[in-house]
């Protein structure tokens, strides 16, 4: 009874805006907190510059991010490939400074 | 799939707009007018009203910052910095300021002064009043709250903004069409038709403005780049960036500083013919002891000033900066200067200007929009609900309710006496009265006989400022159009010309009522 109280919960309307609120804005923004930092340590350029062209470029990425959140039907697909394309690029960011 | 696309683009453009309208709407308001705000604290400033424009401003600049730094030695020898800011094409005295020494952890007070550009003598009245900076820092700190959670609620709501804009696109099917159609008195259809109008007309600068402004704070949004790409952190980063705005702390050895007057002449002697913006002298008389001049950028998309930097004691230039930008510095620089729109000559600056107007009828209508709709939907006989209420009356609170504590607010630096102590501060607190007061009439009711009340209030304000200009000041529209003082002309004909779209709004309204007695009769009766 009481966990399919919680199952139908977790399908109500209200939790699943919410939810896609949060993948938008808080898996968004560590999306592309992320994104950028690898971007800045890519790019050919002295540190002052790559730095300057990488947050200039952050609201960029974090906006088509966030169309693209609400874009998808499926909530499952949004957290399942911010999760995996984040865990990608932040193991490429921590193996190009060198902390592994 | 394509429909479904297009189903939740709305959804997101509607609900994203809706959350963050008023806090918007203030923060287009603010920012609209914080383009004219060195225009702003001329007219707040009636003693440098009738200071004389000069022929060669670049040419009496050196003898203007000698005057100015050796007022300030005689005056300010204990002070923590010396504050030069040189007459410009928008501002007309020589500013000088001066800060007392912080104590325990707290910054000392500024104190600031005017000095005439073409007799270099000092200006005693100065009026305590904070001018065109307060919309400007209301624009991004808002205010009686912690500058850092303002400044992320700012981005949260620009961030939606921004969202709001493309998804507004992409749910926009004819926006070539939109651009040419005006249904007139079609209820909500024409508040649809003013929506779209004042969005596409002006889409450009709603892009630019709010992606730039986002860009204005992004390092505190995003310093992830900074701290990953530099080990030591973020001022690591912006050490590097910019050498010339680290600067170490006092520390009480006192030195004995070269004249002042040695120094500028040798600064002139080396760069003749620098446009100089303003002169600072870090802690005067420390060992630290640092002089530093700014050049204007005038017309050219860069935001960080470039800079000339002389140790006092020995007369030698420490550091130059900023003279050569590179690609993404220049490409950072002029995202900033775009917003700030600091290189706008009168006629850009006037388009800056009419486009933030236009965002906030674009956010403004969107919110009355939205009510009308539910509104228009709801069964006759029913009463309103809460939100649909709540929504009513921030909209009535924030559209009308900002004219007036604007009015307030110039109100306030005309009558409130020059002796009153905190000055600033109560002009800045009759604001929000101003505010609260049409807040809590518009939570109470918000149905057209209010809109209509107001803006007959918002008209008799408006249409009164200019007289009261005329009463507590030398000058009045007339004489600043003789005289060609054309800044402060074009305040008054502003004020006039809010005074009149306040009246025609209060007419439409009246109409509006008259037209429809039955159903102002159930709007008055009913659901308000």
């Amino acid at each position: 009874m009481f966990i399919s109280h919680i199952g139908t919960w977790f399908k109500s309307a209200p939790f699943l805006v919410c939810s896609r609120f949060f993948a938008a804005i808080v898996g968004g923004y560590v999306f592309s907190a992320i994104a950028v930092s690898l971007l800045a340590a890519v790019v050919p350029l002295p540190k002052t510059d790559s730095v300057l062209l990488a947050v200039s470029l952050s609201i960029l990425v974090y906006a088509c991010v966030f169309i693209w959140v609400f874009s998808v039907r499926k909530l499952q697909k949004v957290y399942g490939l911010l999760i995996l394309l984040g865990t990608c690029q932040a193991v490429l960011l921590a193996f190009i400074k060198g902390w592994l | 799939m394509k429909d479904s696309f297009f189903r939740s683009m709305t959804w997101l453009h509607t609900w994203t707009g809706l959350l963050v309208c008023w806090l918007l709407f203030l923060i287009f308001f603010a920012g609209t007018l914080s383009f004219f705000r060195h225009e702003i604290t001329l007219w707040s400033q009636p003693a440098i009203h009738d200071v004389a424009p000069q022929e060669n401003r670049v040419l009496s600049q050196q003898s203007q910052i000698t005057s100015a730094l050796q007022h300030l030695e005689a005056n300010a020898a204990d002070a923590e910095t010396w504050w030069v800011g040189l007459p410009s094409e928008r501002t007309r005295a020589i500013e000088v300021s001066y800060q007392d020494k912080g104590k325990e952890g707290k910054r000392g007070q500024w104190h600031d002064q005017f000095m005439d550009p073409n007799t270099e003598e000092t200006l005693n009245e100065y009026r305590d009043s904070k001018g065109g900076l307060f919309f400007y820092r209301l624009h991004f700190n808002l205010h009686y709250m912690d500058r850092t959670v303002a400044r992320w609620l700012v981005s949260l709501a620009s961030l939606f903004m921004l969202i709001g804009l493309i998804s507004g696109i992409v749910i926009h099917k004819r926006i070539f069409k939109d651009m040419f159609q005006f249904r007139k008195g079609k209820g909500v259809r024409t508040w649809l038709d003013a929506h779209n109008l004042s969005s596409v007309l002006a889409l450009p600068f709603h892009i630019m403005i709010t992606y730039t402004g986002l860009v204005t704070l992004i390092f505190m949004l995003f310093p992830y780049p900074a701290m990953t790409q530099y080990e030591e952190g973020r001022k690591a980063f912006f050490a590097d960036l910019n050498p010339a705005r680290q600067h170490a702390d006092i520390t009480g050895n006192q030195v004995e500083m070269l004249p002042m007057k040695q120094l500028v002449d040798q600064f002139y002697t080396n760069w003749p013919n620098i446009d100089v913006k303003r002169v600072i002298v870090d802690h005067p008389s420390d060992e630290t002891a640092q002089l530093k001049f700014y050049a204007n950028t005038g017309t050219k998309v860069q935001d960080e000033m470039p800079v000339w930097i002389y140790n006092t004691v020995t007369g030698e230039l420490v550091m130059t900066a900023n003279t050569e930008l590179s690609v993404s510095e220049t490409l950072y620089d002029g995202m900033i200067a775009l917003h700030t729109g600091r290189l706008a000559l009168p006629g850009l600056r006037w388009l800056f200007f009419m486009c933030g107007i236009a965002g906030c009828v674009m956010i403004g209508s969107g919110a009355v929009m939205w009510a009308k709709r539910i509104r228009e939907r709801m069964k006759v006989g029913k009463t309103a609900s809460f939100g649909l209420r709540l929504v009513e009356g921030l909209n009535l609170a924030t559209i009308m309710g900002l004219p007036v504590a604007t009015a307030a607010f110039f109100f306030a630096n005309r009558l409130l006496p020059d002796s009153f102590t905190g000055r600033a501060e109560a002009e800045i607190h009759l604001f929000f009265l101003g505010w609260l007061g049409v807040a809590l009439m518009a939570l109470y009711k918000a149905g057209t006989a209010q809109w209509r009340q107001l803006a007959q209030f918002n008209a008799v304000l408006w249409l009164l400022l200019p007289l009261c200009n005329a009463f507590t000041t030398q000058g009045n529209l007339v004489s600043y159009i003789v005289k060609q003082q054309w800044v402060l002309a074009g305040f008054d004909i502003l004020c006039l010309i809010t005074a009149a779209v306040f009246y025609i709004q209060s007419r439409k309204l009246a109409n509006k009522d008259a037209a429809n007695p039955a159903i102002s009769r159930t709007l008055k009766g009913q659901v308000v």
